[in-house]
């Protein structure tokens, strides 16, 4: 009983990441949080708005490999238990 | 510069490429063997012509003019793919299902199939792509003029490389896009092709990029040492346009036509998302990332005044570089041309299929479908589009040349098409949207977007126009298209969006509040919203039709051709589980065969013929309340679940309550047993032993004999009294008794009772009081079992009683319907805690054993009433001594 349920824990956590991502992703890059980084000052001689931008970039692109994996799972559960329920229930 | 010639040659070789991997994929396909075609990374890299020649060479100019601005173009489609979950997704789900064949069939089909929707989201999706094609050929023969020097060298002029290019593509939209019609408008070459095109062009910006950096710049700290915040921008670039832009580009990614198309329609395996949703970011964030070097690189080592826009191009051009400046010219080619290609096909199917055919079905009313091939119609209409579409395209760029940055007519296109937004996301979220609500909110949508951003775009050609931006209609300046009602947002743009969709959204949501959807309208908008709570190919019947197979048959040739409709058909008629010949045309093959045809000709068209045939059809209001209703699915799903658990549960506890009784009965026969051989011993012993003393003594007296033999006669009796006791409670509790109950006069029972103890109680000195009467009263029962139950109750009053003045009071009355016997002595009385223990066999009070007595009376005397539906109970009088109360129901 255990087994199964915690692999179901995980992918609703998984969905439920996958729903929030696009708001933390939305909420580092629009105002008024993003002006925090839109100073004059230089990271290893880049500008910390653009060091900023793309690290918050190339995050959230990790953020949905990380996810699209558990995901990709979840769907193919998916559709295998809709083919599965197809074919009883004369 | 580099000579027109080669790079006509360059140019026509490249494009031959692509035509041989149209071709060889085609034809792969055609025999199966397309696996690698269908792989998330294909899928990925034909949603990349999102990034069109306007990102290839505009990006650059937008960030040479606006700093970072740039960057929200590509991280609304950024955090919309890696939100996927959300929407796309689910838009990918609807496609599959139910045969999508464009954003306008998408919206009609949700919105009861309904023709108008589909020809108007057609209009809106022409008219906000022509000027994006119209870009493309701007683009192509800008960087075409740039590379091979103007007319004035050599070169071909603006207007015949524009129309070369835009025949080209044409020939080869028509050759590749409408090869054939059916297979859900997918089209493996082409998305072949604009997979090698993505490529292309993606690393024809790297290596431009790199060579900013490394062959201009001196590496990354130079290039960003000459980054100021000034050039950046970053003071203001984050304010209300820099959230708008986002939105606008987010809203693109889903509405575009042509990203419909690719990320929808030609899907071919909803998990390729998941890939998608980090793999297309990965690519913007590549596309993005070396956009500003190039940006940089070109504002301080090219002269002052030249084009930001063709920065990518004079920058190796300028540092002699021609095989660079040609692999960036092909990049940008080929951004322009896939991005024209896929739109031109995206358009095409939404014309031929909501403006065409349905004019075409309504010529043909009269004749019945019968004349003209519908699949040529639609192939030939198909053909026709393209060329028209490119044609307009043409048209406008000669209209308009050189008056536009080549950003801001995107932007133009982009909020154009963003109107469709509010209904795509409320006809997918939310059952209650209606026909009616759709329409009002893009015509109103529309309507705001065209007075505010596309007339004015042609400030500069029209004096009127000019006039009516500055002063107003009418000289009504509240109502001028850029500060609305006075506002003062200064950003057009942001103003147009702010007023196109706040209205669209508006009417939308209260049209839809104040109008009910029609039957069919509910039913689409049901299957829509839960989409992964239907199974993928379970039709409801919810639409009762009826037509002749022949007649289906022949409509289903004439769209899908031959050999198709042979196919489908007879797949249909196996599982129906018919050998040979048509199938049977029920409901749900009906229901089949128009999502079928609706793959071809879309949802709208695919109805309206299908009607033709089998006849309007009736809804079934039952079913469709069954799918319509609000939750009912995940009720019934709930409720079944909850009830089986419950279900469970109740079985369980009685499980439980049945073992536990069954554990107390075997402990009762346990202890029964133990007291039956108990109680046996005792009268068995002395007899044995009696008999003993008579056997083996030889000179017993005759008086001691005499003795003997009586108290082995008494013991008898006692043991057959018992074992007669034992029987009666067996027999009684067995249940196999069948009680005779007949009306009985219950106080001759009593009274004979007290006769039959009177013997008893004067030899123990007992008093009988008896007390008031009831008089006459009649109860269903057995009288010699009643008078027994009363005997054995005064005989334990008698035998029990130790008291020295020992005392019975027996009453009776008759109240309420109960006939109630009192009977009180005025013994030890009974410990509160043994008085149920008393009703058990064999159990006496405490400290009652030595009394010969079986202890099977009260037992047996409560069976029996409880037969009679009455009972027996000890009651505390208050008083000393034991008092008992026997009751039964008065007849």
């Amino acid at each position: 009983m255990s087994e199964s349920r915690d692999p179901d824990l995980r992918s609703r956590k998984v969905r439920d990441a996958a729903l929030v991502l696009p708001f933390v992703g939305a909420f580092l890059l629009m105002p008024p949080f993003i002006r925090t980084f839109a100073s004059d000052s230089y990271l290893a001689g880049i500008p910390v708005i653009i060091v900023y931008l793309f690290a918050v970039w190339f995050a959230l692109i990790l953020c949905a490999w990380l996810l699209a994996g558990p995901l990709h799972e979840t769907m193919e559960a998916e559709s295998r238990g809709a083919s599965d329920a197809d074919t009883p229930e004369g | 510069m580099l000579s027109a010639n080669l790079l006509l040659f360059v140019c026509i070789s490249y494009v031959a490429l692509l035509f041989l991997v149209a071709f060889v994929v085609d034809r792969q396909a055609q025999r199966g063997r397309i696996g690698w075609l269908q792989s998330p990374l294909v899928f990925t890299l034909s949603i990349s012509i999102y990034c069109t020649s306007w990102t290839f060479y505009g990006a650059v100019g937008s960030a040479a003019r606006s700093g970072l601005e740039f960057a929200t173009i590509y991280l609304g489609p950024t955090l919309v793919f890696i939100g996927w979950w959300w929407l796309l997704r689910k838009l990918v789900r609807i496609g599959t299902v139910h045969r999508i064949t464009s954003i306008a069939d998408l919206i009609s089909s949700r919105f009861g199939k309904s023709p108008t929707l589909a020809v108007f989201v057609t209009l809106i999706a022409v008219i906000a792509t022509t000027p994006y094609i119209a870009l493309q050929l701007q683009s192509v023969t800008l960087s075409f003029r740039v590379i091979s020097g103007g007319p004035e060298s050599g070169g071909l002029n603006d207007g015949a490389t524009a129309f070369w290019v835009a025949a080209g593509m044409a020939l080869f939209t028509i050759l590749f896009g409408t090869r054939n019609v059916t297979a859900n408008e997918r089209h493996h070459g082409v998305v072949a092709a604009i997979a090698v095109e993505a490529l292309v062009k993606l690393f024809a910006l790297i290596a431009v990029g790199l060579f900013a950096i490394y062959g201009i710049s001196g590496g990354v700290g130079d290039v960003f040492s000459r980054v100021s915040p000034e050039f950046l921008h970053a003071n203001d670039v984050f304010g209300v346009r820099w959230a708008a832009l986002t939105f606008l580009s987010a809203t693109a990614i889903i509405c575009l036509p042509r990203q419909f198309q690719v990320t929808v329609v030609e899907n071919v395996d909803e998990r390729h998302l998941a890939t998608a949703s980090w793999l297309f970011p990965l690519y913007l964030v590549l596309i993005c990332i070396f956009v500003v070097p190039i940006a940089v690189a070109g504002l301080s080592h090219l002269p002052a005044g030249s084009n930001p826009d063709m920065f990518v191009l004079t920058l190796p051009l300028s540092a002699n570089q021609g095989g660079l400046a040609t692999f960036a010219f092909i990049g940008g080619f080929s951004s322009a041309t896939s991005m024209v290609i896929v739109a031109a096909i995206a358009l095409s199917t939404m014309v031929s299929n909501h403006i065409v055919m349905p004019v075409a079905l309504k010529v043909s009313q009269s004749g019945h479908y019968t004349s003209g091939d519908v699949r040529r119609l639609l192939l030939i209409s198909r053909r026709v589009s393209i060329a028209v579409i490119l044609m307009l395209g043409f048209v406008y760029f000669r209209l308009t040349d050189g008056s536009e940055g080549l950003a801001s007519i995107g932007l133009i296109a982009f909020a154009g098409i963003a109107q469709v937004l509010p209904g795509v996301i409320g006809g997918v979220m939310w059952r209650g949207a209606t026909r009616y609500g759709a329409l009002a909110g893009l015509a109103a949508g529309f309507g705001i977007w065209a007075y505010m951003l596309l007339i004015p775009s042609f400030r500069a050609e029209f004096a009127f126009i000019e006039a009516l931006v500055s002063m107003g209609p009418w000289g009504i300046a509240a109502l001028r298209p850029q500060a609305f009602l006075g506002m003062t947002v200064t950003d057009p743009l942001v103003h147009a969006l702010f007023w196109s969709l706040a209205a669209n959204t508006a009417l939308f949501i209260f049209v839809s509040l104040a109008t009910n959807p029609t039957p069919l309208e509910r039913l689409q908008g049901a299957l829509f919203v839960d989409v992964f709570r239907t199974r993928p190919g379970e039709t409801p019947g919810v639409i009762h039709r009826t037509a002749q197979s022949e007649d289906l048959f022949v409509l289903a040739q004439r769209i899908l051709g031959g050999e198709p409709a042979r196919l489908l058909f007879e797949d249909i008629a196996r599982s129906q589980g018919i050998r040979s010949g048509l199938p049977i045309a029920d409901d749900a093959f009906i229901a089949r065969i128009e999502r079928e045809l609706g793959g071809t000709v879309g949802a709208a068209s695919a109805h309206a013929m299908v009607s033709q045939v089998a006849g309007g059809g009736t809804i079934s209001l039952t079913e469709l309340m069954k799918i319509a209703d609000e939750t009912a699915q995940i009720l019934e799903y709930s409720q079944q679940l909850s009830q089986k658990s419950e279900e469970l549960e109740s079985t369980a506890r009685q499980l439980r309550n049945a073992n536990a009784k069954l554990q107390e009965l075997a402990n009762q026969k346990d202890e029964f047993l133990s007291q039956v051989s108990h109680e046996l011993r005792t009268p068995m012993t002395s007899i044995r032993s009696f008999s003993e003393i008579l056997l083996e003594t030889p000179d017993v007296t005759s008086a001691e004999a005499q003795r003997f033999l009586t108290i082995i006669n008494a013991e008898c009796l006692r043991l057959t009294g018992l074992l007669d006791e034992i029987l009666d409670l067996s027999f009684l509790e067995s249940g196999k008794v069948s009680w005779n109950l007949v009306p009985v006069d219950a106080e001759s029972a009593l009274n004979r009772a007290l006769d039959s103890i009177s013997v008893l109680a004067e030899k123990n000195g007992v008093t009988i009081e008896i007390g008031e009467r009831a008089r006459h009263v009649t109860v269903m029962a057995d009288f010699g079992r009643l008078t027994q139950v009363f005997l054995n109750i005064l005989n334990n009053s008698v035998k029990y009683n130790s008291a020295e003045a020992p005392r019975i009071e027996v009453s009776s009355s008759h109240r309420n319907g109960a006939y109630v016997v009192s009977i009180a002595d005025n013994g030890p009385g009974i410990a509160e805690s043994d008085s149920e223990k008393i009703f058990s066999k064999f159990t006496r009070g405490t400290g009652r054993h030595e009394v010969g007595s079986s202890g099977l009376g009260l037992p047996i005397s409560r069976e029996i009433l409880r037969k009679f539906r009455g009972d027996v109970v000890l009651t505390s009088n208050g008083g000393p001594g034991a008092h008992f109360e026997v009751r039964l129901p008065a007849a």
